[in-house]
């Protein structure tokens, strides 16, 4: 055997133990992937609130109880000066005379010598004569029959040069400082001759002194006056010759008239006046509020004034004072004073700001005006100026724009209508869920915010509709809530609900409803008898009435249903040999429960695919309180395999229905909290074949 | 498409050469490199390309036929390894000059590996089903065998081998490596667990502790970039020779010696023996990028929360995304690379009783980067002329730690126009599956039950025989000696050169 025959041989034998061989089919091979395996998807959480976020209407209750909330804000809004308004007001003018005036005290004197009467002395003749010879001495006077000397001399008055007299007195005191007794006449004349005042002394001792009066009523007199003497006569003195009877002659011995008037009222003349009021009267200022029916007992001012301008054609310049005496009670009164030139105008205000007035002063008209006090007084320059009685003085009163910070009295009655308006209630889901849900404990809620004392009585008209479908709330009528006379300035925050124990609310607001309809009136003092007559406003004051619907959700809901549908398009080109699983688990602690139900639809209209989940599985509900005590659980298993797959992607219509009711087919009134909570747990399935 | 993929898979195992252990004979020009002290025959030669592959499962595949994902289950090991080499001889030149032959060759080397854990090859297979096909809720994985290891270098040889004596020859050679691109991956701890919720809702957990390595000579290789971003940057980085030049120069290099001799112990027996790779193993400590992602993720869904926006389901995957970012933590740390030499070693005892026929047996361990092996094999040589060369090797593992099957081996080079050989090998003929009908591929096949490895090898050589190998040829053919006479006459003259 040679070494090639060796070697293949060799090689043979390595071949031979190394070739043991397995059969390999590849039928046998199973090597592609057919993984089965599940996931979680993931977990979806949300309470009522996430799904109904508060807001646009939605707002929670203390409980944790949805209510839905609409607001129509203000229906009804006026202030004060909505209920009284004040017109223009009338000028008032008043005027008066200067009438009688008082003029100042005048006096003169006078005195006559004994020598100048001697000289008027003519019987006896030697009187003159014989007195000239006894001046110095001791001597008898001889006695003097009556007699008339005549003008003896003039006097002059201060304080005017002529004046007529409505009355006064001229008083006259003599003084006898001759040495013997007389008895005269003495009379004061104008320089006519008319005789102004006569006095009659009678034995007048020497030494002594005697007053005579005369009125001057009617008198007119001029100055200066002459001094006419007459019926002079005196016994005389002495016994000649007992020289110790003798008296002693002076000629220069006077008898002394003293002149002075008194009280003296004049109507016209040039005289010097005194200060004094020549005015002092009251004047009645009207709101000019009459045929509004508003009655006003007392207003306290805010703003204006009464403007008082004054035209005098005294000669003195005079002083106005003006007061509102029924203003201010137990306090300062209103009040202001104008000072006026002589002959000329002036004017001036009563700032009625702040003033609390009176207005129920006049008996026969205890509303809606008040007294003006006006006294006017002339101011003395000292000088004689011409005076007339007729002169007069135009007062005029003028009441600017007023307003007031309060009102008291009777606002009259009237009615103020709610202007009609609709609503669209934001439920437009609800709506869309056909069926019914009746909410349980709706209620209508009128609030107001009223600071003006008068009772307003509300007839409200609200209707829901639905396509075309009234349903009335019909609502009692009632009296707004209102401040009474001790909360005056106070605003009420209050309401009136309107519920099912006093109307037609539950049908009212049962769904669907897709709008609501209101207006009204609204009408105070309607009925006095029951309400009274004090009305009260401050100038503040208003009235806003908004209107609620509170809708606690609180319901019963069934035949709840809401579909759509979609066309589709789906590929098929996806794994036809898999088998997926998705799993839905809910935890629902809603009082609902749901249903949903997606049907696939070919062209022609057949259905090619169905399945059905519960989606949600109603918690127990507490009937008491309508509350979930427990939660519903529901566990779906959507499986979808090849054949599910294909009949799905067959589809060109998609359609999804839900179908929901509140617990127990909508049989026990249920409460939807916003924690109550859903937890929805998503996992998937697969298997690849 | 799966049977496919079969045919394909085993008409390459089919068409395959390369056997590593048949290096060592004489012709070959990869001799050099495995003993530089190789009686290799060979005077001058020009290496055209020449390339070897090889990959091979660390489980047969017969074992695993069938249903693959249960037999994975079965196996004792915890992992499926898969070892992958390519060796790509790219230019090589020598010369004789008396007793004394000189080459030059440079070779770039890919190695590759990858360890997958049993149980996440049969979870990718079965998910969460158990044996009755049902989904377990209570699922628990343990995947934490997992390994990748990525290796691209290059070497270049030079070698000098002297003829003592009439005996030995004794060869060394410098080689020089360098590193262009490692990386590596290794999970420490893998798992998926599914617990039941109830209800059919389930929560996962993945908890992974995972080492990741990079290095790169290569600056256009920027692991921070997007995977389309590297390869876009790669592909510029090949244009740009001035830069690859540049990066190549300052990439890491090691240098090791190679030793070998041959030693004629008469005229028909002799021993070779080598070792490979004599030089440091050096770290690269700091001279890559290493992380350790560690990542614990629970995972019970995408929470939506109707109050919350930021959890709406359109930010569903963006969220999962951003899970598993917030979940997942990779820490830089400093790598060791710990790179040694290409290393062999390897002695044998030949036998060549005639000219034509040589017999040999040895013993090698090799080490790649990612593979240890030892074998002993037995080979035979036939050479009938100068210009055909046959050898047959059987090879038998000594270590099973990495799975690797006996194997027999072939190997043809003949020359194919003057002075051009090609050869071709193939490591595990014995292998070979076939089907049981040629005219229907999907019948059944026949293949080895060792059949878990696909090893090919292939080059064209320019080479003129040296003076002693010309000679005993010609003498034998001229004067019709036998073959072992002209053996003599050629270690005859062998030795006077």
């Amino acid at each position: 055997m040679n070494i090639t025959r060796l070697s293949f041989m060799f090689v043979a034998g390595l071949l031979t133990l190394s070739c043991q061989r397995a059969q390999l089919d590849p039928d046998d091979l199973v090597i592609g992937p057919q993984p089965g395996i599940r996931l979680p998807i993931g977990h979806v959480s949300m309470t009522m609130e996430d799904v109904l976020p508060v807001g646009n209407g939605l707002s929670i209750q203390g409980d944790g109880t949805y209510q839905f909330v609409m607001n129509l804000d203000s229906i009804i809004n006026f202030d004060v000066s909505d209920l009284v308004t004040y017109p223009s007001q009338t000028n008032v003018n008043t005027s008066f005379k200067m009438g009688l005036i008082e003029v100042p005290n005048v006096s003169a004197s006078q005195g006559i010598s004994l020598g100048t009467i001697s000289s008027y002395v003519t019987n006896p003749s030697n009187f003159d004569s014989l007195l000239t010879a006894s001046h110095g001495t001791n001597s008898v006077f001889p006695a003097v029959p009556t007699q008339n000397p005549g003008n003896v001399a003039s006097v002059s008055l201060s304080n005017f040069s002529q004046a007529s007299f409505d009355s006064g007195t001229l008083d006259m005191t003599l003084v006898n400082d001759y040495p013997v007794t007389v008895s005269l006449t003495v009379a004061l004349k104008n320089s006519g001759g008319s005789t102004v005042a006569s006095y009659t002394f009678s034995n007048v001792l020497a030494g002594d002194s005697s007053t005579q009066s005369s009125s001057l009523a009617g008198v007119t007199m001029t100055n200066p006056l002459d001094v006419e003497i007459t019926n002079f006569t005196s016994p005389g003195a002495g016994t000649p010759g007992v020289p110790s009877s003798y008296v002693y002659i002076d000629t220069s011995d006077v008898l002394s008239l003293n002149i002075e008037g008194q009280n003296m009222l004049i109507y016209s003349g040039q005289a010097q006046v005194t200060t004094q009021t020549v005015v002092d009267d009251v004047q009645q200022v009207d709101l000019n509020l009459s045929g509004t029916g508003i009655e006003l007992e007392e207003i306290k001012f805010a703003t204006g004034a009464i403007n008082v301008s004054v035209n005098s054609s005294l000669p003195e310049a005079l002083s106005i004072a003006l007061s509102l005496p029924s203003s201010n009670p137990g306090g300062t009164p209103v009040q202001t004073t104008i000072s006026v030139p002589a002959s000329g105008t002036s004017s001036g205000s009563l700032n009625l700001a702040q003033a609390v007035v009176d207005l129920t002063q006049d008996i026969l008209q205890p509303f809606n005006q008040f007294p003006v006090h006006y006294q006017a007084t002339i101011q003395s320059s000292g000088q004689v100026v011409a005076i007339d009685s007729s002169q007069g003085v135009t007062v005029n009163m003028t009441i600017g724009t007023i307003d007031h910070e309060h009102v008291k009295g009777y606002f009259g009655s009237d009615t103020l209508s709610i202007p009609s308006d609709t609503v669209d209630l934001p439920v437009d889901l609800l709506n869309e869920l056909g069926g019914t849900i009746s909410f349980t404990e709706p209620s209508v809620t009128f609030a107001v915010n009223n600071g003006v004392g008068l009772p307003i009585s509300v007839a409200l008209d609200m209707n829901s509709y639905y396509q075309g479908q009234g349903t009335s709330l019909n609502a009692q009528e009632f009296i707004m809530p209102h401040p009474n006379m001790n909360q005056m300035g106070v605003q009420i925050v209050d309401s009136v609900v309107i519920d099912k124990n006093n109307s037609n609310i539950v049908p009212f607001l049962t769904m669907p409803k897709s709008e609501i309809a209101y207006g009204g009136q609204a009408i105070w003092n309607k009925d006095t008898t029951v309400t009274g007559r004090e009305n009260f406003a401050m100038a503040t004051s208003s009235l806003m009435a908004d209107v609620l619907f509170d809708l606690p959700f609180i319901f019963t809901a069934s035949g709840l249903s809401w579909v759509d549908s979609v066309e589709v398009n789906l590929s098929n080109d996806i794994i036809d040999s898999a088998t997926a699983t998705l799993f839905v688990n809910t935890t629902s602690w809603l009082p609902l429960d749901a249903q949903l139900t997606l049907a696939a639809y070919d062209s022609v209209g057949v259905m090619t695919y169905q399945t059905q989940v519960v989606l949600l599985q109603s918690g127990t509900v507490n009937p008491g309180t309508g509350i979930v005590s427990a939660p519903g659980i529901a566990v779906n298993a959507i499986t979808m395999d090849a054949l599910d797959y294909d009949a799905f992607t067959r589809a060109s219509v998609l359609e999804i229905t839900a179908t929901m009711e509140s617990s127990q087919q909508g049989a026990v009134p249920v409460k939807l909290l916003t924690h109550s909570a859903v937890e929805v747990a998503l996992g998937l399935e697969i298997k690849i074949q | 498409m799966k049977k496919s993929m079969i045919l394909v898979g085993l008409l390459a195992t089919l068409t395959a050469f390369a056997q590593p252990g048949l290096n060592t004979m004489s012709g070959h020009v990869a001799a050099f490199g495995d003993n530089p002290g190789a009686n290799t025959g060979i005077g001058y030669f020009v290496a055209m390309p020449n390339m070897m592959v090889n990959a091979e499962l660390s489980q047969t595949i017969p074992s695993l036929w069938g249903d693959v994902a249960h037999n994975i289950s079965l196996m004792d090991a915890h992992s499926l390894d898969l070892h992958g080499q390519m060796d790509l001889d790219a230019f090589g030149a020598g010369i004789t000059v008396g007793k004394h032959k000189f080459w030059i060759t440079s070779q770039t080397q890919l190695d590759l590996h990858a360890q997958l854990d049993k149980d996440l090859l049969v979870f990718v297979q079965r998910g969460m089903l158990d044996d009755q096909g049902n989904i377990d809720p209570n699922y628990t994985g343990d995947f934490s065998f997992n390994q990748f290891g990525l290796y691209l270098g290059s070497h270049l040889n030079l070698g000098w081998q002297a003829q003592l004596s009439s005996k030995l020859r004794l060869g060394i050679a410098h080689r020089r490596s360098t590193t262009v691109f490692a990386a590596r991956a290794k999970t420490n701890a893998f798992t998926f667990n599914s617990t039941d919720l109830g209800n059919n809702i389930n929560a996962v957990n993945v908890n992974l502790d995972a080492d990741l390595g990079y290095y790169s000579s290569a600056y256009a290789l920027n692991p921070d970039s997007s995977m389309q971003g590297m390869l876009s940057d790669f592909r510029s980085w090949l244009g740009d020779h001035s830069r690859v030049r540049e990066d190549m120069s300052n990439a890491f290099n090691q240098s090791s010696w190679d030793f070998g001799l041959t030693y004629d112990l008469n005229s028909e027996w002799s021993v070779t023996a080598s070792y490979l790779g004599l030089g440091p193993t050096v770290d690269l400590k700091n001279s890559g990028l290493g992380y350790q992602v560690q990542a614990d993720l629970d995972y019970d869904g995408f929470d939506y929360d109707l109050s919350d926006s930021a959890t709406h389901p359109q930010f569903y995957f963006a969220d999962l995304q951003q899970y598993v970012g917030d979940s997942v933590f990779a820490d830089g740390v400093s790598p060791s690379w710990l790179i040694s030499p290409y290393r062999g070693s390897h002695v044998g005892l030949v036998w060549q009783p005639a000219l034509s026929h040589t017999v040999s047996v040895d013993f090698w361990e090799r080490v790649r980067r990612f593979q240890r092996t030892q074998t002993v094999g037995v080979n035979y040589q036939f050479q009938p002329t100068r210009g055909l060369q046959c050898a047959v090797g059987y090879r038998q593992p000594i270590n099973y730690s990495d799975g690797r099957m006996p194997s027999l081996s072939v190997r043809m080079q003949f020359r194919v126009l003057p002075w051009v050989f090609v050869n071709m090998s193939m490591a595990n003929v014995s292998m070979v599956a076939y089907p049981t009908d040629w005219s229907d591929y999907n019948q059944p096949w026949m293949a080895s039950h060792h059949l878990n490895r696909a090893n090919i090898s292939a080059g064209v050589t320019m080479m003129i025989w040296d003076k002693s190998t010309r000679e005993a040829y010609r003498n034998r053919s001229a004067n019709g000696k036998s073959d072992k006479a002209a053996r003599r006459e050629a270690k005859k003259a062998s030795r006077k050169l």
